[in-house]
């Protein structure tokens, strides 16, 4: 057990606890979508990018003499502003209509994953942040505890941006995605609602991982959602039950890696996987 | 008093395709309360000229007019296979999608969009499975919630893409029956693909006839072209084609295929 008791140590995790639950709900929620879309996979390529502009961020500050991590630092080299054009730019290359992509859909998410991981990796083993490679690398893979002030505003903002756009347009997102051919035959602009819909999940997503890291992000969007739909026979119900157990995962997560001294992310990311035992045993009609 | 017709969608010399066009120029007028059905084998543009009617996939040359000066209001019938079951959705919830597009700045379906859309279900006979998950209904039941969803929004024109093609021939004959009867009540004109012979001279005053490979745009009365010359140089199989009094009878050379009110 971790000596300092973790309500004593209020101030410490405040932020990080914050960012967590805000991070969570927001992925727990769009992963209904995500799952119910077929497109888990491009979540985990889309967290990737995101990774890896975070990871540039470090690699262009080095050339720049400025420090991404620091308080001042300049738009064009904020971790979050790179991972957001990364993601944004391949959520609307994979977004792309059959006969422009001329390959299939999993070959380019494929291809996104891996050029993604294979960069993450490349730009952490460049001699140019050898000092930060450690810290970009828990960053990354979810182990980070500490979260900016200004990056908890970020996360916040992009949350409530999210949730107006789905506000308004939740019933059109669910439209196009459970029947896009009707959607299509009855006037719905359905590849500009695609768009909006992907755009969210990149915006989200870069947030998201500039706060926990890849893995959790990748998490937080399949297995709430998944779990969730082994239980409920309606959509909201699945949708608050997603939510539920992101959130209760990413504040258990955190609780547990604190004070057991665990990785942050990958103990989230289990007991986001913890949630599908009763599934397996429960026989949804 | 019963309003004439009025033309909906005008097909003039168009080509269609995805790339290259893959039929003869059509000239094609659909008009309201009309009942056209288009027949032909697998792989023969059935598909494509529906989209290319519904718009989602545009004429290659020629035009496609809208006397109306507007789009007419569509309702659409997929085949049942399309809607993903995997939503955790209600047929009520499913069926409501028809009054989306005429939802306001605030996208909420408002009491009238619910009352409008239990009735629909309660005409299609699903008043007992409104609230049931859409996924557990069964393929008749799942055919008639998709046609209940594309009149709920009172469309001109109902599009129907091969509605029938995993049903048994009564499910077939009653589905079919019903858009019949709600199509007429709404006034609308009903297009339909069909595999059915049967479907398209039970129901149909107008057929398309069409064959890529063979490259045959025909379209005319049902009694014109529902002959046994013209259904075998469809389908590159004798067809005999009989009449008797209302009803239509149709041979395959293996013996009976089918027949039809």
């Amino acid at each position: 057990m971790n000596e300092i008791g973790f309500f004593e140590a209020y101030f410490l995790w405040r932020n990080a606890m914050a960012a967590a639950i805000i991070a969570a709900g927001l992925c727990g929620y769009l992963g209904i979508f995500i799952v119910l879309r077929r497109m888990a996979f491009v979540s985990a390529a889309l967290s990737q990018v995101s990774g890896l502009g975070v990871a540039l961020s470090f690699f262009i500050g080095s050339y720049l003499g400025v420090d991404p991590h620091g308080e001042l630092v300049p738009w064009y080299v904020s971790p979050v502003f790179l991972a957001l054009v990364l993601s944004s730019a391949a959520s609307m290359l994979l977004a792309l209509p059959e006969q422009a992509r001329r390959t299939h859909p999993e070959t380019l998410v494929a291809l996104a994953y891996l050029a993604a991981s294979a960069s993450v990796v490349l730009v952490l083993a460049s001699p140019r942040i050898v000092q930060e490679a450690h810290e970009v690398g828990e960053l990354l893979f979810g182990s980070a505890v500490a979260v900016r002030e200004q990056n908890l505003v970020a996360l916040a903002v992009a949350a409530v941006v999210v949730a107006v756009v789905h506000g308004v347009f939740f019933k059109d997102f669910v439209f196009v995605s459970f029947d896009g051919e009707t959607a299509r035959s009855v006037g719905y602009p359905v590849a500009r609602l695609n768009g909006a819909l992907n755009l969210t999940i990149a915006v989200a997503v870069a947030m998201a991982t500039r706060a926990l890291g890849t893995l959790p992000v990748f998490a937080f969007l399949v297995l709430p959602a998944g779990a969730a739909l082994l239980f409920a026979r309606r959509l909201w119900l699945a949708t608050l039950l997603a939510v539920a157990i992101a959130v209760t995962s990413a504040m258990l997560g955190y609780y547990l890696s604190f004070a057991y001294q665990l990785p942050t992310g990958p103990t989230m990311a289990a007991l986001c996987a913890l949630a599908w035992l009763p599934g397996l045993f429960v026989r949804r009609r | 008093m019963v309003a004439d017709p009025v033309d909906l969608i005008q097909l003039r010399a168009a080509e269609i395709g995805y790339k290259k066009p893959i039929l003869p120029p059509i000239d094609l007028t659909i008009r309201s309360g009309e009942r056209i059905a288009i027949l032909g084998p697998n792989g023969a543009g059935k598909s494509t000229l529906l989209r290319t009617i519904i718009g989602t996939i545009p004429v290659l040359a020629g035009a496609m007019d809208y006397p109306l000066g507007r789009r007419p209001t569509m309702g659409y019938v997929p085949q049942s296979h399309q809607p993903d079951p995997a939503f955790p959705l209600t047929t009520h919830e499913v069926v409501i999608m028809g009054r989306y597009p005429a939802l306001g700045v605030a996208r909420r379906p408002r009491k009238m969009d619910h009352d409008a859309t239990s009735r629909e279900i309660e005409l299609v006979g699903l008043a007992k499975q409104e609230w049931l998950p859409f996924r557990q209904l069964s393929g008749g039941q799942r055919q008639r919630a998709l046609v209940a969803r594309a009149l709920v929004g009172q469309p001109e024109l109902l599009v129907l893409d091969e509605p029938t093609s995993e049903l048994d021939p009564a499910a077939e004959h009653g589905l079919l029956h019903l858009v019949d009867k709600l199509a007429a009540d709404h006034k609308t004109c009903v297009l339909f693909v069909t595999h059915q012979i049967s479907a398209a001279a039970g129901f149909a005053a107008e057929v398309v006839l069409i064959n890529h490979h063979a490259g045959v745009v025909d379209h005319g009365p049902a009694p014109d072209l529902l002959t046994s010359e013209k259904l075998s140089r469809l389908y590159g199989l004798p067809i005999e084609v009989t009449r008797e009094r209302s009803r239509t009878l149709v041979w395959m050379a293996s013996g009976a295929d089918e027949a039809t009110p």
